[in-house]
């Protein structure tokens, strides 16, 4: 029996991301960039009223679009939990099953990640160290709602229980792969800005709507591409938490020694 | 299911290796520790230079002026230039593979046949850097690790490296000993699996690094498992952890799972 389920260091915890994240590379683009095609549309739309000189139905296509936007970034957050958690415990996933099996916790997620970041935000005000610490505390909250149910109270209680004592190592983590996904978005981003530019000639209500169209597309591909970094990351991150502290890896591989294996292992999986 | 890339090499004595390779994560690591230290010493370098300079022309008067800008040009180009381009040859060559960073890390390049990097090699993936770091931020290198299955970037390619995770990965499986005539193996034993074996192996192995309380709910959930399978009860007096030790123990001495 090789388990992927031991305790990881830093370095292979990053590096478990990147595997995952290269080897099922569609499948996290497509959980992504599903929900982000409604904004993509709606952000297109928007421009296209801008060039038409509809400027206060702009404004509300851009409110609707960024709030569409974070639901959208949520939904496929829960989903992209839901992946990492089958494909590091060896169980077969798809971008179908991925939303089917997240989304009794959609609305959850959307609601705790809403409450973290007003949280986190207060306590950012406060000279930023009690934000990011308030943040490493609960950066759990996510993947411990997704994967074992609960509310704010609950998912945040629990994060904070299984963060304690290994939050450096996460503010490593969040900081490497927020970085290196901040890179690949320039990347990304760049070229269809510079194309933007260099298309964007005569009247100034055709220039504006080209660029605010061509920056919704790089948003839309760059988020799509490299949006499910610090989720991945995340939520190993949850899974080698908890196989520290809580023995998880042991627990699975009695289920799945039990003389009923199948259905022992299945009521194991049901209580994650 | 593998935990990371693997590079499964055969050597010519046929003995076959298999390295795990260091992705991304791990090298961005690396990189971001040793770029801090590059930053820190730049900082020291830039500080000495300035004050040195100051005070060299301090002491020869205006006479001099040229002298003493001509040691902070030195100080202030020269030496930052070859603090960036020699840092990572520099002790990639002297630590075999490694600078402090992938130290931190835990990760050295190598060849891609498995033998340590010679310094041409080395000279030769850090002059690639140049290349790799372009538009910025190594975007390149960042692009073309993506693209292949080894975590190569340019640098790697032109010199014939990889670069891998220094210890091993460890996995857990039972450790077989040769049969002694210590201690006889029970004959309900035999029911067991090796699987079972490993349960207990990583149980005994990572027992002190787990909660106290889940470790002890823990050790009486696989005593249960073990007893029910194998038909054996463990003696009231004795601890789980030794009951678990005893039969791990006889399976291996007597190597049940040959």
């Amino acid at each position: 029996m090789v388990t992927v389920l031991r305790p990881l260091s830093t370095s292979e915890l990053l590096d478990r991301t990147f595997h995952l994240y290269r080897n099922n590379f569609l499948m996290f683009v497509g959980i992504v960039a599903i929900p982000q095609l409604a904004v993509l549309a709606l952000q297109i739309g928007g421009a296209a009223l801008v060039r038409q000189g509809h400027s206060v139905v702009f404004a509300f296509t851009t409110f609707v679009a960024a709030i569409s936007s974070y639901v959208a970034i949520e939904i496929s957050q829960a989903a992209t939990v839901m992946a990492v958690s089958n494909l590091h415990l060896d169980n077969p996933v798809s971008i179908g099953s991925a939303f089917s099996l997240s989304k009794g916790s959609m609305l959850r997620v959307i609601g705790i990640t809403f409450a973290v970041g007003i949280a986190v935000g207060v306590a950012f005000i406060f000279l930023i160290i009690p934000g990011i610490y308030v943040a490493l505390m609960w950066s759990l909250a996510i993947p411990v709602t997704v994967l074992e149910g609960g509310g704010l109270g609950v998912s945040t209680t629990r994060s904070k229980e299984l963060t304690k004592g290994s939050r450096g190592r996460i503010f490593v983590i969040y900081l490497l792969v927020g970085i290196l996904a901040f890179i690949a978005s320039l990347v990304i981003q760049f070229p269809l800005q510079l194309i933007a530019r260099s298309l964007g000639h005569g009247n100034p209500l055709s220039t504006t709507a080209l660029t605010q169209g061509m920056q919704a597309t790089g948003t839309f591909i760059s988020t799509s591409l490299v949006g499910s970094l610090v989720t991945i990351a995340l939520t190993l991150v949850y899974y080698d938490l908890r196989v520290r502290k809580e023995g998880f890896d042991l627990q699975l591989m009695m289920a799945r020694l039990q003389p009923d294996s199948q259905a022992a292992a299945a009521t194991a999986m049901a209580k994650i | 299911m593998q935990s990371l890339d693997r590079l499964d090499i055969e050597t010519p004595e046929q003995i076959a290796l298999e390295l795990p390779l260091a992705g991304i994560g791990s090298r961005f690591l690396a990189l971001t520790i040793d770029s801090l230290l590059q930053g820190v010493c730049l900082l020291a370098i830039v500080i000495i230079g300035v004050v040195a300079s100051a005070g060299y022309s301090e002491l020869v008067g205006e006479a001099s002026r040229f002298f003493s800008q001509t040691i902070g040009a030195i100080t202030l180009i020269v030496v930052p230039f070859c603090l960036y381009w020699g840092y990572f040859a520099f002790f990639e060559i002297w630590w075999q593979g490694t600078t402090p960073g992938k130290r931190v890390a835990g990760i050295r390049v190598i060849q891609q046949t498995g033998r340590p990097m010679t310094a041409t090699e080395c000279l030769g993936r850090n002059l690639m850097r140049g290349v790799d770091i372009v538009p910025g931020f190594y975007a390149v290198g960042l692009i073309v690790m993506m693209c292949n299955a080894q975590n190569r970037r340019l640098g790697d390619f032109v010199a014939g490296t990889i670069v891998v995770h220094d210890k091993a990965i460890e996995t857990v499986t039972p450790n077989w000993g040769e049969k002694t005539d210590a201690e006889p193996l029970q004959p309900e034993l035999r029911k067991l699996v090796p699987d079972d074996l490993v349960l207990i192996e990583t149980y005994l192995d990572r027992r002190y690094e787990i909660d106290p309380l889940v470790r002890t709910t823990t050790a009486q959930q696989i005593v249960t498992l073990i007893g029910e399978k194998a038909g054996v009860s463990k003696p009231p007096e004795q601890k789980d952890d030794d009951f678990l030790e005893g039969i791990a123990r006889q399976l291996r001495d007597n190597a049940a799972f040959r």
